[in-house]
C-alpha cells in the first residue's frame, strides 16, 4: 500500500477499499490534526475537526480533482471546517481556551522545547485576537508555509485579499510578541 | 513615498515582487526608523520559525482512526425514511420557506378572521334594520305602490286617447 501513488490509493477507496482509505487516514492525520490545532488551539476540538473533514473527504472522494493536491483538498476542507466553527458561537466562546499542549521534537534540546512550547502557545494565545480569515491567512502562510497562490486557492481569496489580511494579522502579531518579550525580558530581569 | 506607506511593504516584504523589494531596500538604506521597524520583524519572523517547527501531535492517534473509521460506518449505512426527511428540513433553504409559509398562514388567518367579523357586523345591523322595518310590510307596501302606479298610468292613457278622439272629430 504504501508504494502506491496516491491516485492510486484514491482509486482504490473509491472501489470501497477500507484498507485504502484507513491508509489516507494514516497518512493524512497528523498533518491535519496540527493544522486545525493551530486553527483552535484547543485538542478535543482539533480531533472533532480531524474527524468531520476525513468523512467528508470520504463523502466526497469522487468528485476528487486529480489535477489538485489531496493535502491542498485536506487544507481546504480543514480551514472551512475551523472558520465556520471559529464564526460559530460556540467557537467564539472557546476562542481563549488555549491548552498546553504536548508537543514532541527532537532535534532540540529540553529548555530550548520548553522555550519553544511556551512561544507556541503565546503564539496560540496572540492569534486568537485576530478576525477568523486573519488567523486562517496567517496560519497557512507564516505557520504551514503555502505560497499566496495555495493559499488563495484554499480559503477562495483573491491575492489582494489575502494579502491585506496578512498584513494586519502580521501587525497585530508583531505588537503582541513584542509585548511578550518585553514582559518576559522583565521577568528574566527580576 | 513617506514611511507610512513603506510600512505595508515592509510586513509583506516575502510577497513582494523584485522590483518591489528594490524600491523598499531602498528606503530602508535612507529611513532609520523603517530599517528598525525591519530589523524587529525579521526577529520576529525568526521566532515564530522556531515555534512552528514545533507540530501539534494527536495524543492517541489510533484512537481518533477508530473514531473516524467508525463514524464513517456509520454514516454509511443506508438512510432510514425518517432520517431523509430530518436531513431535507435540516436545509436552510427548507427553514425559511416553511417559515415564510408560516408567516403567510397567520397573516391570512389574521385577516380573515377580522374580516368575519366586518361581515357579521353588517349582518348584525341588517338583523336589526329587519326587525325595525319589517321586511313583509314593507313588501307589501311596495307591492300596493306598484299597483296604484300602474292603474293610475292606465287612467292617464285612457283619458289621453279619449281627448285626442274628441279634439279628431271636432
Amino acid at each position: 500500500m504504501a508504494e502506491s501513488t496516491s491516485q492510486e490509493i484514491i482509486a482504490q477507496a473509491l472501489g470501497g477499499s477500507n484498507e485504502a482509505i484507513r491508509f489516507l487516514v494514516v497518512q493524512n492525520q497528523a498533518f491535519a490534526y496540527s493544522v486545525a490545532y493551530r486553527f483552535l488551539g484547543n485538542s478535543e476540538d482539533a480531533e472533532d475537526i480531524v474527524q468531520e473533514a476525513f468523512i467528508r473527504l470520504w463523502k466526497n472522494l469522487h468528485k476528487y480533482n486529480p489535477e489538485v493536491k489531496l493535502t491542498t483538498w485536506l487544507y481546504r476542507i480543514i480551514a472551512n471546517l475551523c472558520l465556520d466553527f471559529l464564526k460559530s458561537a460556540y467557537g467564539r466562546q472557546r476562542k481563549n481556551t488555549v491548552d498546553v499542549h504536548p508537543a514532541v521534537h527532537h532535534s532540540i534540546g529540553s529548555d530550548e522545547l520548553i522555550q519553544s512550547n511556551e512561544l507556541n502557545r503565546w503564539i496560540q494565545e496572540a492569534a486568537s485576537g485576530l478576525t477568523p480569515k486573519q488567523k486562517a491567512v496567517f496560519i497557512l502562510r507564516d505557520l504551514e508555509d503555502l505560497s499566496v497562490e495555495e493559499v488563495c486557492g484554499i480559503l477562495s481569496m483573491s491575492a489582494g485579499n489575502v494579502k491585506s489580511n496578512l498584513y494586519y494579522a502580521r501587525k497585530q502579531m508583531s505588537e503582541k510578541l513584542k509585548k511578550y518579550y518585553q514582559t518576559s525580558d522583565k521577568i528574566r530581569t527580576i | 513615498m513617506n514611511c507610512s506607506a513603506f510600512e505595508k511593504r515592509i510586513y509583506l516584504y516575502r510577497e513582494l515582487t523584485l522590483a518591489e523589494r528594490k524600491i523598499t531596500d531602498d528606503h530602508l538604506s535612507d529611513c532609520e526608523s523603517c530599517r528598525a521597524m525591519a530589523a524587529l520583524l525579521v526577529q520576529q519572523q525568526e521566532r515564530i520559525e522556531k515555534a512552528k517547527s514545533i507540530k501539534p501531535v494527536i495524543n492517541d492517534p489510533e484512537r481518533l482512526m477508530r473514531r473516524i473509521v467508525a463514524t464513517a460506518a456509520r454514516k454509511d449505512q443506508p438512510e432510514s425514511q425518517f432520517d431523509g426527511i430530518k436531513s431535507l428540513l435540516d436545509h436552510l433553504f427548507v427553514r425559511y420557506a416553511f417559515s415564510a409559509i408560516s408567516l403567510l398562514l397567520i397573516t391570512f388567518l389574521y385577516i380573515e378572521t377580522h374580516y368575519e367579523d366586518r361581515l357579521r357586523g353588517v349582518a348584525k345591523v341588517e338583523i336589526r334594520q329587519g326587525t325595525i322595518l319589517n321586511t313583509s310590510n314593507f313588501i307589501k307596501m311596495h307591492l300596493k305602490s306598484r299597483q296604484s302606479k300602474e292603474k293610475t298610468v292606465s287612467i292617464s292613457r285612457y283619458s289621453y286617447h279619449r281627448s285626442e278622439r274628441s279634439t279628431k272629430t271636432l
